[in-house]
């Protein structure tokens, strides 16, 4: 038996399970230290994990983002701030800018201890999502996961395409548009610094489309028999499971209403099997090598659903 | 198998259209070679058949398509998949998945075809192709003509009754395209494939091609016999008087490495002024990779040196063509209006707001090239400089060079195209699996 825990080895979807569930976690916990673990783990599992491959080139950009994050969280909290009456750790200058009849703001002034901490709070659990869903994209293989998407999706594919492939395109695109700005010396004003950032987008965009329509050339998102009308229902079935979805995990994250919870759940996950069981039926694609589930597959799915659960039952308690 | 009726496209409202009501028929087991200058429109014609255009260029398509006997008119790309292949001009940006066992299985998973049977028709087609060897390489780790061959390999195995290929061969050497050329004719013959193929090289295309259709720059279309395909006539080398030549860049011996596999052994170069030097060699065997180590040892001593990659369009990166030319200014005060020039000599007049990402692959080139030129370095690298152009472009590119040459520039270019390399070259460098083979 071949334990390994390489990107490649595990389905890309527990990948994503993995980096869903530590985006729970995170979401749950209010602790700043359990924070700073969840985003030291999701760190550290990519360093364990990532092979040589253009998605996994993104992890810098991920700790970038979510140390950004944080420190425009704490900013804000500063320059924002609401007089309170507890122990103050900064005075600074107060700036009130007076709206005429709509009232005034105060800006800066002193700032409370406790309202830093919690800031620094809030910014520790957004930074803490952000590296879990990076995470998960920079060890789940785009490509494969896309294969691997209920036929059900396949009516959005399109989009679908792009979306996916568009942070591992921008980290591409980016080497390039360096290369060629070298190739044609980097002297050259037009195209230096900020100039980049335009082009580097517009490559990314145009070189997903490229692919998308290659895909789409070969094949894929098929409608073969199925009638206009079914397509339609399963297309609706899926938009509206998923947004129950969405909306479900949001009651869990708020964690106010546990029936509604459920009650969202369920009805997301029903939606989805009528929207697969419809475009399953007809058959249309098949698959030339297929990632058997394997036993490290369900050990890092495992552990997704183990952590949420305990993080779940530690925020009932 | 394939007609159209009076079809018309063009990229934008008001623009003159690309396509002008054309019509044509494609019967089974016939072989259609489409031709026309660099930026004629073979490719919107092809993209156009199968809906590419205008569901992912946008644009306005009138008149009829039918294939099959359907109406195929308006219909998205995905709708006409399992009747129509399609080979892409650039394999490289095509590609839908991570290794060559994969994509060749791509197009079949798309169609629903069975495991056991995928399994059988990947390994046939690899043969065909000639990637037996490659099936679990990572296909960003090919040349470009083995990804070439695997883009064709995989329109191949998907098995519709009518294919269409966008410039398949530009990065083959000449005998491999024309192998693969011969595969498709034996195909028409043998299973009633209808194909339908854009071509630059119609050298020797003559006696497999059973039909002609000529794209006019106007847009319209005409239909021409095999036997009148005009092939450009050689330009004559100018023996030049012995100049004096002094090294502009020697080399150490450059190798390279990716992981264990050895893609260049050792070698080491010297270039001259007032020449010109070629590499050859099968694809994969190591000239683009000689390139760039020629390219960072120049860096590395500070010489002036100019590079056109293998995907010149990489080159480009801004909003038009002029913005494009102008950029050329920096280094060189007269490069705008040398760098227009160029381009004008190389392909006649492009409408100079156009965005680059809507040039042909042939124009694109073009300017690349024409910007890299006008910087007037001493050294000057070119990757597959004729990929893409039609036999005027590749003579007057020729002639270019030639003149470069005699004003004592030093190129060294990889080509897989033996007509074009010796037609230019003083010296000729060929590779073997990474090892320098024959001089001469």
């Amino acid at each position: 038996m071949n334990l390994s825990f390489k990107a490649s080895q595990i389905a890309p979807g527990a990948w994503w399970l993995l980096g869903l569930s530590l985006a729970i976690c995170a979401g749950i916990s209010s602790s700043a230290p359990t924070l700073l673990a969840i985003q030291t783990l999701a760190v550290f599992i990519v360093l364990m994990a990532r092979e040589d491959a253009p998605w996994s080139r993104s992890l810098l950009f991920y700790v970038g983002t979510a140390a950004l994050v944080v420190l425009i969280r704490v900013t804000f909290r500063i320059i924002f701030n609401f007089d309170s009456p507890d122990q103050v750790a900064l005075n600074l200058p107060a700036i009130r800018i007076t709206f005429g009849p709509l009232g005034e703001l105060d800006l800066l002034g002193r700032v409370s201890q406790s309202s830093i901490t919690t800031a620094l709070r809030d910014g520790l659990r957004m930074s803490a999502i952000t590296l879990s869903i990076g995470m998960a994209n920079s060890l789940a293989n785009p490509r494969r996961l896309l294969k691997s998407t209920p036929a059900a999706l396949y009516g959005v594919t399109s989009s679908f395409v792009i979306a996916l492939n568009l942070a591992p395109q921008l980290i591409a695109s980016a080497r390039r548009i360096r290369l060629s700005s070298q190739l044609r010396n980097a002297s050259n004003r037009a195209t230096k610094g900020l100039m980049l950032i335009a082009p580097i987008l517009e490559d990314s965009i145009d070189r997903s489309m490229a692919l998308a329509a290659s895909m789409d050339a070969r094949g894929f998102g098929r409608r073969g028999s199925l009638t206009a009308r079914q397509v339609r229902f399963s297309r609706l079935a899926s938009l509206v499971s998923i947004s129950a979805l969405a909306s479900g995990t949001y009651f869990l994250l708020t964690a106010d209403a546990p029936w509604a919870t459920l009650v969202t759940f369920a009805f997301g996950l029903s939606g989805i099997y009528a929207s697969l069981k419809i475009s399953g039926a007809s058959n249309l694609r098949t698959r030339y090598a297929t990632h058997v589930w394997q036993i490290n597959d369900s050990l890092v799915a495992g552990a997704a659903a183990l952590s949420v659960i305990l993080f779940a039952l530690g925020a009932l308690r | 198998m394939i007609q159209t009726k009076s079809l018309s496209f063009s990229y934008s409202n008001g623009a003159a259209p690309t396509l002008r009501r054309i019509n044509f028929e494609v019967q089974a087991g016939e072989f259609v070679l489409v031709v026309g200058q660099t930026g004629s429109g073979k490719s919107t014609l092809l993209k156009a058949l199968i809906g590419l255009a205008p569901h992912f260029t946008g644009g306005q398509i009138s008149g009829a398509v039918e294939i099959d006997g359907q109406v195929t008119t308006g219909l998205p790309p995905h709708e006409v998949a399992h009747l129509v292949g399609y080979v892409n001009q650039q394999p490289e940006g095509a590609f839908a998945t991570d290794t060559v066992e994969e994509e060749l299985a791509y197009g079949m998973e798309q169609l629903g075809i069975a495991p056991d049977e995928m399994r059988l028709r990947v390994r046939n087609v690899a043969n065909l192709v000639g990637v037996s060897d490659l099936l679990n390489r990572p296909l960003e780790t090919l040349s470009g003509g083995q990804q070439q061959r695997v883009a064709i390999g995989s329109a191949l195995a998907a098995g519709q009754k009518i294919i269409l290929l966008d410039e398949p061969t530009s990065a083959l050497d000449d005998s491999c395209a024309l192998e693969v050329l011969q595969l498709l004719k034996r195909l028409t013959l043998e299973e009633k494939l209808s194909v339908m193929v854009s071509e630059h090289r119609i050298e020797r295309l003559g006696s497999i091609v059973d039909r002609v259709l000529e794209l006019r720059g106007d847009g319209s279309l005409v239909e021409k016999l095999p036997s009148q395909l005009q092939v450009a006539a050689q330009v004559d080398r100018t023996s030049s008087s012995p100049i004096e030549q002094e090294c502009m860049l020697e080399t150490p011996a450059l190798g390279l490495k990716y992981g264990n596999a050895t893609a260049l052994h050792p070698i080491s170069l010297r270039l001259n002024s007032h020449s010109i030097t070629s590499l050859s060699g099968d694809n994969g065997s190591g000239k683009s990779s000689l390139l760039w180590c020629a390219l960072r040892e120049a860096w590395r001593q500070n010489k002036a040196v100019a590079m056109v990659p293998q995907s010149a369009s990489d080159l480009l990166i801004l909003n038009t063509v002029s913005a494009e030319l102008s950029a050329a200014i920096a280094t060189n005060p007269a490069g705008e209006r040398r760098a227009a020039k160029i381009l004008e000599r190389l392909v006649g007049r492009i409408d100079p707001t156009s965005h680059p990402r809507d040039l042909s692959v042939g124009q694109q080139l073009a300017l690349a090239l024409a910007i890299q030129i006008s910087r007037n370095t001493e050294v000057l690298i070119l990757d597959e400089p004729t990929r893409g152009l039609d036999a005027e472009a590749k003579s007057k590119l020729a002639e270019l060079l030639e003149e470069l040459k005699n004003e004592g520039h030093a190129i060294l270019l990889a080509t897989h195209d033996h007509a074009f390399a010796n037609q230019i070259s003083d010296e000729n460098i060929h590779l073997i699996d990474g090892r320098r083979a024959i001089e001469n």
